[in-house]
C-alpha cells in the first residue's frame, strides 16, 4: 500500500483514540462524600419503643444516676460521624445535667424526677435524621399525692 | 458444480442450525386451587414472568367466599398481582352467614337477619302498648340475657322478654360533667346494673351516691322498689409527672446555637420565631402521665391525653407583660391539642405563652413545684399559614389557572380535602418537612400507563415513576403583594422526589440529563415581592459518582418578583439558585451552599443579581454560570451579577457534573494549558491539594458565555461579574479592555484580566510566546497588577471564565 | 547535456505518465487537481499543528521540534524506498537492457539515472515532505515567530534535503542487492522472513497491549500527558543532532526556544556545507555503484534452474484452470502476498489494540457509540484501501491480458476468479476482527454475525468496484514496459473511494447506532440496517460489474 494510505489511516488511528478520551469520558467526582443514613443506640438499659412519636426509645434512670449515651452511625464509613445532641438548655441545672463528652458520646444526670428528650442529630448535613432518647427518672408519688 | 451444490445445501443446513438454535425454553407453574367443599376450579398453568388471572370466584351453599388465601390457616391473601416465581396452592375461605331469628312474642313480628361471621346483630326496636321490653335472651326461660355488643358465631334464636310497664322502674344517672349515661328501666325487685365506669381526662367515676352531697353510696346489689337518680363522685387517677417542651421547640432552639461543622450554622442566629395567625400553632408539650399501682406505692405508666391551659404575656418595651383580655389576641385554643390560634389582633406582636397543665395535685401547684411543669414559648406573630406536614406545603402554590399544573394541584387539594382557594400572605414552617411523591400531585411523574411512556422505550424501567422536566413542583406567583417562605432555622427535604430522567421529555441517555424541574419557582411581576428566610433545604442532586442525579432539581427559580434569599442554608442541588431573565432584583444573603451537581448560581440574562455574604462550596461546575440571553436581538438580556464578601470554593477536576452533561471536558485542556502562561510569573490556578493527588484541579468561579452557544463561539457576549472591586465585563466602560478585546478576538489570543485594575496595569494578553501589555510591551514583572490580587479572569473564545489565583508552589 | 536531457525525458516517459501534456484542457486540470492536492495537505497539516498549539501541546514557536520529528520519518520512508527501487531500476530494471545500447557515454547513461530518480522523488515529496514542512513554516509564520523571507528561502534547502535519501540509497542498494539476489534464489526464505518480522511485530504489539494503564483518563491526566509529550519532543531533538542541522537550514536560527527563527549568515553558511556534503556523496555513489551498475547490466542474470522436473501436461476443468493459475501468479507475485499478509493479520490486531485502550476508559453513553463508529471505521479503512491492489490485477498481466478477450468462455468467470482469492482470504480476517471487537464492547453473537456480514459485504462491493475500474480503464501497457506503475490512476481513485465510503459509512454507523441506543435501548435494528446498506451495495456494483463486462467483451455481439 502507498505511503500516504498508511500514514492517514495511522493518523485516524490516532484521532479515534484522542476524540474518544475526550469527548467520551464518563461523568467522574472525586471527594465523594458519604453521608449519615441510621443513628443506633448502644447505650446499655436502651429500649426501644414503637408508636411513640416523641421519641424512638428510651432509658430508665434513677436520681443523680450518671448516663453514658453512646450511639453508632451507619454507614461505618461515613464522612462526618460526629453527632450533635440536642436537649432542651431550660432544663438544665434543674432536671439534669449533661456534659458532651467530645468522643460523640454524652454524660446525662439526672437531678430531679422527670423525663429528659435528648435527640441525637448528625452534623454532616441538616437532613431529617435523627434519634429521640428519653432518660426517665420516675418521680416517687410523696411528691405528687 | 455438482461438488458446489453439495457444498451450498451444508452451509444452508449450518446456517439453519444456527438460527433455529435460539429458541428460549419458556418454563410455567402451575397454580393448584383448594376450594374445601366449593365448585371444582381448575388448577392453572402460567407462563413463567406473567401474572395469573384470577379465576371466577367458586361458590359454597351457606357460605360467602373470601378471597384464596396461600395458607391453610387462610393468612396471607393472594392477589394474583404479581408475576408467578414457583407452583403454589391456593385456598379458599368462605365466610359463614348465620341466620339470627326474633321471637317477639308481640303482635309485631321480625324477619330473620343474615349475619356474616364475625358481625353483631343491631338491636331491633319494638313497641308494645303497656308493656316495656327489658332485654331479649337467649332462651324461651329468659334465663341469658344477649349481649348484642358480642360477635355471631352460629344461628341464634333470641327471645324478647315483656313487663308490664307499671312495674318497670327508671334509673337516672346524673354524671355531670356533659357525661350522659342512659337511664335503666328495672323491673320490680330486680337490680341495676352498675353502669360502665366513666373516665375523663384526669379523673373517673369511683361510684355512684344517691345524693348530690355525695355522702350515701349506692349498692348495685339491692333491689329496686321506687325510681331512682343517682349522682357521679369523679376522682383523679391519672397525674402528671413531668412535662418537656415539645420537640420542633428544642430543635429551633439548637438549629440557632453554634454548631461545630460550620456547613450546618446559620449566618444570623438571632432572628424571632414567627408564628402565622391563620391557623393553630402547635405548643403541646411532652408529658408523663402515671397512676398509682395497687400497692400505691409507686407510679404505673399511663397513655392517655391531657389537657392545658395558658398565660399569655406580651412584649411592651423589654419586659413581658401579663395580657389581660386573651380572647382579643387569641382566636382560639384547643386544651387538648395544645393549639393556639392568634387574632388579626396579635399581629407584628412578640409573645410569650405559657402552657400550663391542668388537674395538678395540691403538691404540685406550689410556687416552686409549679415551674417543673410549665413549660414556656416565645415567638413573633405574622400574617400566614403554620405548616406542619408535607400536605401542608400545598398551599405554597398559588399559580394562576393558565399556567401549567393548575388543575393537577386542584385535583390533588381535593382529592386531599385542602382548601382550593386558600392562598396564604405567608408560610411558616414548625419542623423539618419532608417532601415525598405522594405529597405532590401525581401527574408530575411518569405514572403507569402515561400516553408518553410506552413499556416498549428503552428507558421504561427508570422512567417509570420519575418526575417529568419542566415541573414546577411549587409556584407562587406574586403581583402587587409581598409572600414569605419563613422556615424557622428548619430544614424542607426534598431528597427522596425523584429525579427527572427524560430531559425536554425526550428518551435521554443515562447520566446526560439536564434537568429543568424546580422545588420553588417564583413568578409574577416586578410589583410582586417574595422573601425566603431562616430555611435549610436538603435536595436530591448531590456531587456524586451516581449518574442518575444528572437530573436533580433546581432549587429556587425566578421569573419575575423582587426577590430576597437570606439566612438560608442548601445542600446537594442540581442548580441552587436560578434568576431566570427576571427584570427584577434578586437579592441572596446570609447564605451557604454545598456539593452541588452543576453549578451554585445561574444567571440567564437578569442584570440585578446580587450576592452578599455568602459561602459556595463543592460544586461540579463552576460557582457561578452567566448567559447572555439573545445576543444581538432586540430583547436581548444581559446578565450581571455582584458578589460581596463571599468565599467561593470550587474545585473541579474536569470531568463533573456540568462537564459532563454539557459535553464542555473539551473545554477543560485548553484551560489547564493555559495554567502555563502564568507559572512563569509563579502565579497558578491549578492544584493537586484536593481529593486524588494524581489529578490537578482548579477552583471555577464563574463563567460568561452566550445563551445561545455550549461552548466556543465566536459571538460578542456582554455581561459582567463583579467581585469585589473588581469587574470583569468585556470591557463596557473600560477602554483598555475592550480595545485589547477586539483586538484579541480577531486574533484568537486568550486575554487575561487580574481582580485590581490601574488603568493599563492589570490586562494582558497572550500571544503564543509571552503576555504582552495593552501597550504591546512584553509583561515581564512579577507583580503586575495581574497577578497581585485573589482572581483573575480569561477572556477566550467568545467566554469569560474566573479563577482563583494562588502562588505557585 | 543533449543526450543527457534526451535519455532523462525518455525514461521519466516511463516512469511519470506525461499523457495529460498533450491537451490544454488536461494540462490545466492535472495542475488543477495537483495544487489543489498539495493545498489540502498544506491546510490539514496546519490545522493539525494549530489545533496541538491550541489545547497547549507546545507553542508556536516550539514547532521546529515537531518539524524535526516529522522531516526524520519522512526521511526515512524515503531512504527505505529509495534503495529499494533504486535497487531494482538500476540492477534488475528490463530497460537496462535496451539502454546499454544507445549510443552514449555510460557515465551519462548512470547519471541519467539518478537524476531521473531524483526527479522522480522530488514529486514523491510534493505530496508528502514539502506541503508537511510548508504547513509548518507557514503557521510559524503566522503567528509571528519567523520572518515572511522564510517562505522564498525554504525550497532551496529542501531540494537539497531530498537530495539525501536518493545519494544514500544509491549506496545502500549494494548491499541490498546481493541480498535480494540470494532471497530470490530461495524464494522460500522470503517467506520465512517475513513471516518472522511479521511475528516479531506482532510479540512488541501484545507486549504494548499489556503495557496499557488499568484507567485512562486523558482529560484529568492531562497535564502528566502534556508533560510527556514535551518531554519526548525535547528528547527527539537532543538525540537527532543531524536533523536539527536541517531544519535550521530551512527556518533559520534560533537562540533559544521561545524566540524568533531568524534567517542569516549562519543560516547560508549552514546550507553551503549541506551542498559539500550532498556533493561528497554523489562522489561516493559515482565511485562505488557505477562499476557495479555496468558489470551487472552487463551480465545476464538468469539464474540456472536447479532442477528440471517436467509435468505433464494436465487437461483440467475450464474453471479450474483459471483458479490454478490465480493461484500461482498470487503465490508468485510477492507484492500481492505481502498484501494479503499485511492487511489480513494486521488489522486484526490494530484493533486488538485500539479496543484495548478504549476498555481502560470509563465512557458514558456518547463515549460508547463513537467506540462503535471508530471500530467500523478502522476495520473498513484498510480492508477497503488495501482493495487498491485489485484494480491493478487486470493491468499487471501485461499484454498477456489482452488474451482474456479471445478466450472461449464467457468472460467473467476468469475476471472473477482473479477475486475468488481476495474473496475468500478476507472471510476469516473480517470475522475475527467484528469478533474481536464484538467481544471487547459486550455485543452478543447475533450482533457479531450481522456485523460481520456488513462489512464483508462492503468490502466486496468496493473490490468488485475497484476490478470494474481496472477493467473499464487497462493500464497494460505501463505494467507491460516497467513491471511496476507508480502512480496508475485507478489505484488512486479507488483509493480515495475507499476512504469517502469508509468515513461515510462510519458517520451512518454513529447516526443509526445513536438512534437505537436512545430509542429501543439495543442494536439491532442499527446492525440490520448496516448490513441492508452494505448489501444494497455490494449487489449494484456487482450488477455494474457484470452490465459492463458484457458492454466491454461482447459489444457489437
Amino acid at each position: 500500500m502507498k505511503k500516504s494510505v498508511v500514514l492517514s489511516i495511522s493518523i485516524i488511528y490516532i484521532l479515534a483514540i484522542v476524540v474518544v478520551g475526550f469527548l467520551g469520558i464518563a461523568l467522574k467526582v472525586y471527594n465523594e462524600k458519604v453521608y449519615v443514613e441510621e443513628i443506633v443506640c448502644i447505650t446499655e438499659g436502651y429500649e426501644e419503643i414503637v408508636n411513640d412519636e416523641f421519641c424512638d426509645g428510651q432509658i430508665i434512670a434513677k436520681k443523680n444516676q450518671e448516663i453514658v449515651i453512646k450511639c453508632q452511625v451507619k454507614p461505618d464509613n461515613a464522612t462526618n460521624p460526629m453527632l450533635r445532641f440536642d436537649y432542651d438548655h431550660d432544663e438544665v441545672g434543674k432536671l439534669f445535667e449533661i456534659v458532651e463528652n467530645g468522643d460523640g458520646t454524652c454524660t446525662i444526670k439526672m437531678l430531679d424526677a422527670g423525663a429528659a428528650y435528648i435527640t441525637i442529630v448528625p452534623t454532616d448535613r441538616n437532613s431529617n435524621i435523627s434519634l429521640t432518647i428519653k432518660v426517665y427518672c420516675k418521680p416517687d408519688t410523696i411528691d405528687i399525692i | 458444480m455438482k461438488l458446489f451444490k453439495k457444498l451450498m445445501v451444508l452451509v444452508l443446513v449450518l446456517l439453519a442450525f444456527v438460527t433455529t438454535g435460539c429458541v428460549n425454553d419458556a418454563s410455567s407453574y402451575r397454580i393448584v386451587f383448594r376450594t374445601d367443599g366449593g365448585t371444582k376450579i381448575e388448577q392453572m398453568d402460567v407462563v413463567k414472568g406473567n401474572i395469573p388471572t384470577k379465576p371466577a370466584d367458586p361458590e359454597k351453599e351457606g357460605f360467602e367466599f373470601g378471597g384464596w388465601y396461600t395458607d391453610a390457616k387462610l393468612t396471607e391473601e393472594y392477589l394474583f398481582n404479581e408475576p408467578i416465581t414457583k407452583n403454589i396452592v391456593v385456598y379458599a375461605k368462605w365466610i359463614g352467614c348465620y341466620t339470627v331469628t326474633f321471637e317477639t312474642n308481640c303482635d309485631e313480628t321480625l324477619e330473620p337477619v343474615e349475619v356474616k361471621e364475625g358481625d353483631v346483630v343491631e338491636r331491633p326496636q319494638l313497641t308494645n302498648e303497656g308493656l316495656t321490653l327489658v332485654g331479649w335472651y337467649l332462651d324461651g326461660e329468659f334465663k341469658t340475657k344477649y349481649d348484642f355488643k358480642q360477635k355471631v358465631t352460629s344461628d341464634l334464636t333470641l327471645y324478647a322478654k315483656w313487663v308490664d310497664t307499671s312495674e318497670v322502674f327508671t334509673i337516672t344517672f346524673v354524671a355531670g360533667d356533659g357525661y350522659e349515661v342512659e337511664s335503666q328501666k328495672v323491673i320490680y325487685s330486680n337490680t341495676v346494673i352498675e353502669p360502665e365506669e366513666l373516665k375523663s381526662t384526669a379523673h373517673k367515676v369511683t361510684g355512684w351516691y344517691t345524693d348530690k352531697e355525695l355522702t350515701i353510696k349506692y349498692d348495685f346489689n339491692s333491689e329496686v322498689y321506687e325510681d331512682l337518680t343517682l349522682y357521679a363522685k369523679w376522682e383523679q387517677y391519672v397525674y402528671i409527672l413531668s412535662t418537656s417542651s415539645n420537640r420542633n421547640w428544642v430543635a429551633y432552639n439548637n438549629n440557632i446555637k453554634e454548631q461545630t461543622n460550620k456547613e450546618i450554622e446559620y449566618i444570623d442566629r438571632t432572628q424571632a420565631y414567627m408564628v402565622g395567625d391563620d391557623n393553630g400553632w402547635k405548643v403541646l408539650p411532652i408529658y408523663e402521665l402515671g397512676i398509682l399501682n395497687t400497692a400505691g406505692d409507686a407510679f404505673d405508666e399511663y397513655t392517655g391525653v391531657w389537657h392545658f391551659t395558658y398565660n399569655l404575656y406580651e412584649l411592651i418595651g423589654e419586659e413581658y407583660v401579663k395580657v389581660s383580655d386573651d380572647g382579643v389576641l387569641v382566636d382560639s385554643f384547643d386544651k387538648e391539642k395544645g393549639l393556639i390560634d392568634f387574632s388579626d389582633a396579635a399581629l407584628g406582636k412578640s409573645l410569650k405563652v405559657e402552657l400550663v397543665p391542668e388537674y395538678l395535685t395540691s403538691k404540685q401547684s406550689t410556687n416552686e413545684q409549679i415551674s417543673k411543669y410549665i413549660v414556656t414559648y416565645y415567638c413573633q406573630v405574622v400574617d400566614g399559614f403554620n405548616a406542619y406536614t408535607a400536605l401542608d406545603l400545598a398551599y405554597l402554590d398559588n399559580r394562576p389557572a393558565d399556567e401549567e399544573g393548575y388543575d393537577e394541584w386542584v385535583e390533588f387539594k381535593t382529592l386531599n380535602n385542602l382548601d382550593v382557594n386558600y392562598r396564604p400572605t405567608n408560610v411558616i414552617l414548625h419542623t423539618n418537612i419532608q417532601v415525598t411523591k405522594e405529597n405532590l400531585p401525581k401527574q408530575f411523574f411518569y405514572n403507569e400507563g402515561d400516553a408518553d411512556l410506552l413499556p416498549t422505550d428503552s428507558d421504561y424501567a427508570r422512567t417509570l415513576g420519575s418526575l417529568r422536566d419542566y415541573v414546577n413542583l411549587y409556584q407562587h406567583n406574586a403581583v402587587g403583594n409581598e409572600f414569605g417562605l419563613y422556615g424557622n432555622y428548619f430544614n424542607l427535604d426534598t431528597s427522596t422526589v425523584p429525579v427527572v430522567t427524560r430531559a425536554f421529555d425526550e428518551i435521554t441517555p443515562e447520566g446526560t440529563v439536564i434537568s429543568h424541574s424546580v422545588v420553588l419557582h417564583f413568578g409574577g411581576d416586578e410589583t410582586g415581592k417574595v422573601n425566603v428566610k431562616n430555611i435549610s433545604f436538603l435536595g436530591n442532586a448531590p456531587k456524586v459518582e451516581n449518574t442518575q442525579k444528572a437530573g436533580g432539581l433546581i432549587l429556587i427559580q425566578v421569573q419575575g418578583p423582587e426577590t430576597l434569599v437570606k439566612n438560608t442554608l442548601s445542600n446537594s442541588f442540581f442548580i441552587a439558585f436560578f434568576p431566570e431573565y427576571t427584570l427584577a432584583p434578586m437579592y441572596l444573603e446570609d447564605s451557604k451552599s454545598y456539593d452541588s451537581f452543576n453549578s451554585f448560581l445561574y444567571n440567564w440574562g437578569s442584570p440585578v443579581f446580587v450576592v452578599k455574604n455568602c459561602t459556595f462550596e463543592g460544586a461540579g461546575g463552576p460557582v457561578l454560570i452567566q448567559d447572555h440571553v439573545r445576543p444581538g436581538e432586540e430583547d436581548e438580556s444581559i446578565a450581571h451579577t455582584e458578589f460581596i464578601d463571599c468565599t467561593m470554593d470550587s474545585y473541579v477536576a474536569g470531568s463533573e457534573g456540568w462537564f459532563s452533561v454539557v459535553n464542555a471536558t473539551t473545554l477543560v485542556p485548553t484551560i489547564k494549558a493555559l495554567d502555563q502562561v502564568l507559572n512563569a510569573y509563579g502565579k497558578t490556578f491549578l492544584t493537586t491539594n484536593q481529593g486524588d493527588s494524581s489529578i490537578s484541579y482548579f477552583n471555577f468561579v464563574g463563567i460568561i458565555k452566550s445563551g445561545n452557544a455550549q461552548s466556543f463561539t465566536s459571538e460578542k457576549v456582554e455581561g459582567s461579574i463583579k467581585i469585589g472591586d473588581a469587574e470583569f465585563n468585556y470591557g463596557e466602560g473600560n477602554p483598555y479592555l475592550s480595545g485589547m478585546l477586539d483586538q484579541t478576538f480577531a486574533l484568537g489570543a486568550p486575554a487575561f484580566q487580574g481582580d485590581k485594575v490601574e488603568g493599563i496595569n492589570g490586562f494582558a494578553y497572550f500571544n503564543g510566546s509571552a503576555l504582552i501589555g495593552v501597550d504591546g510591551n512584553p509583561i515581564l514583572d512579577p507583580n503586575n497588577n495581574l497577578f497581585t490580587g485573589d482572581y483573575i479572569s480569561v477572556y477566550y473564545n467568545g467566554m469569560c471564565i474566573v479563577f482563583k489565583l494562588y502562588d505557585l508552589k | 547535456m543533449k543526450h543527457l536531457k534526451t535519455i532523462v525525458m525518455m525514461q521519466l516517459r516511463n516512469k511519470i505518465d506525461f499523457s495529460w501534456a498533450n491537451s490544454k484542457m488536461n494540462v490545466f486540470r492535472t495542475i488543477l487537481f495537483g495544487f489543489l492536492k498539495f493545498a489540502i495537505i498544506t491546510a490539514i497539516t496546519y490545522v493539525i499543528l494549530y489545533l496541538c498549539q491550541y489545547i497547549g501541546i507546545f507553542y508556536y514557536s516550539e514547532s521546529p521540534r515537531i518539524m524535526i520529528l516529522v522531516v526524520t520519518f519522512s526521511l526515512l520512508l524515503s531512504l527505505i524506498t529509495c534503495t529499494k527501487d533504486l535497487m531494482l531500476n538500476l540492477y534488475f530494471a528490463e530497460d537496462n537492457k535496451v539502454l546499454i545500447t544507445f549510443p552514449v557515454n555510460s557515465n551519462v547513461l548512470f547519471l541519467s539515472k539518478l537524476i531521473v530518480f531524483y526527479l522522480y522523488e522530488i514529486k514523491r515529496s510534493l505530496s508528502f515532505l514539502i506541503p508537511i514542512t510548508l504547513g509548518s513554516v507557514i503557521l510559524l509564520v503566522t503567528k509571528g515567530c519567523a520572518s515572511p523571507f522564510a517562505f522564498l528561502w525554504m525550497w532551496l534547502p529542501l531540494l537539497m534535503i531530498i537530495a539525501i535519501p536518493v545519494l544514500l540509497g544509491a549506496i545502500l542498494s549494494i548491499p541490498t542487492m546481493y541480498v535480494y539476489k540470494f532471497l530470490k534464489r530461495y524464494s522460500i526464505l522470503q517467506v520465512i522472513l517475513f513471516g518472522a518480522i511479521l511475528s516479531f511485530v506482532i510479540v512488541i504489539i501484545i507486549q504494548l497491549i499489556n503495557l496499557i494503564p488499568e484507567k485512562i483518563d486523558l482529560i484529568n491526566q492531562w497535564p502528566t500527558i502534556k508533560k510527556w509529550l514535551y518531554q519526548f519532543l525535547v528528547n527527539v531533538e537532543q538525540k537527532l543532532p543531524p536533523m536539527r542541522f536541517l531544519i535550521r537550514i530551512i527556518v533559520g536560527e534560533q537562540a533559544n526556544i521561545d524566540s524568533d527563527c531568524i534567517i542569516n549568515i549562519m543560516t547560508v553558511l549552514k546550507f553551503g556545507l549541506l551542498i559539500v556534503v550532498n556533493f561528497a556523496l554523489l562522489v561516493f555513489v559515482y565511485l562505488l555503484a557505477r562499476p557495479l551498475f555496468f558489470s551487472i547490466m552487463a551480465k545476464n542474470f538468469e539464474t540456472n534452474k536447479s532442477r528440471q522436473i517436467t509435468h505433464k501436461n494436465v487437461r483440467h476443468s475450464k474453471y479450474f484452470a483459471f483458479v490454478n493459475k490465480e493461484l500461482k501468479i498470487n503465490l508468485r507475485t510477492i507484492s500481492i502476498s505481502i498484501n494479503y499478509l499485511m492487511v489480513y493479520i494486521v488489522v486484526p490486531i490494530l484493533i486488538l489494540l485500539l479496543n484495548a485502550l478504549y476498555s481502560a476508559m470509563d465512557l458514558k453513553y456518547l463515549g460508547e457509540i463513537l467506540i462503535f463508529t471508530f471500530n467500523i471505521l478502522i476495520i473498513c479503512l484498510p480492508l477497503l484501501a488495501s482493495n487498491a491492489l485489485v484494480a491493478t490485477y487486470y493491468s499487471r498481466e501485461g499484454k498477456a491480458g489482452y488474451l482474456k478477450k479471445v478466450k472461449p468462455i464467457y468472460a467473467l468467470y476468469p475476471l472473477f476468479t482473479k477475486l475468488l482469492f481476495n474473496l475468500i482470504l478476507s472471510i476469516p480476517t473480517v470475522f475475527v476482527t467484528v469478533i474481536i471487537f464484538g467481544k471487547s464492547v459486550g455485543f452478543n453473537a447475533l450482533y457479531i454475525v450481522i456485523l460481520g456480514f456488513a462489512i464483508l459485504f462492503l468490502h466486496y462491493g468496493h473490490m468488485i468496484y475497484s476490478a470494474l475500474l481496472d477493467v473499464m480503464n487497462p493500464q497494460n501497457e505501463q505494467y507491460d514496459s516497467t513491471g511496476v506503475i507508480s502512480d496508475n490512476p485507478n489505484e488512486n481513485k479507488s483509493t480515495i473511494l475507499a476512504f469517502i465510503i469508509a468515513f461515510v459509512y462510519a458517520i451512518i454507523a454513529f447516526i443509526l447506532f445513536n438512534e437505537s441506543g436512545v430509542q429501543y435501548g439495543n442494536y439491532l435494528s442499527a446492525c440490520c440496517r448496516l448490513l441492508l446498506i452494505s448489501l444494497l451495495y455490494c449487489v449494484s456494483c456487482t450488477i455494474l460489474f457484470i452490465k459492463k463486462i458484457k458492454a466491454y467483451y461482447y459489444e457489437g455481439q
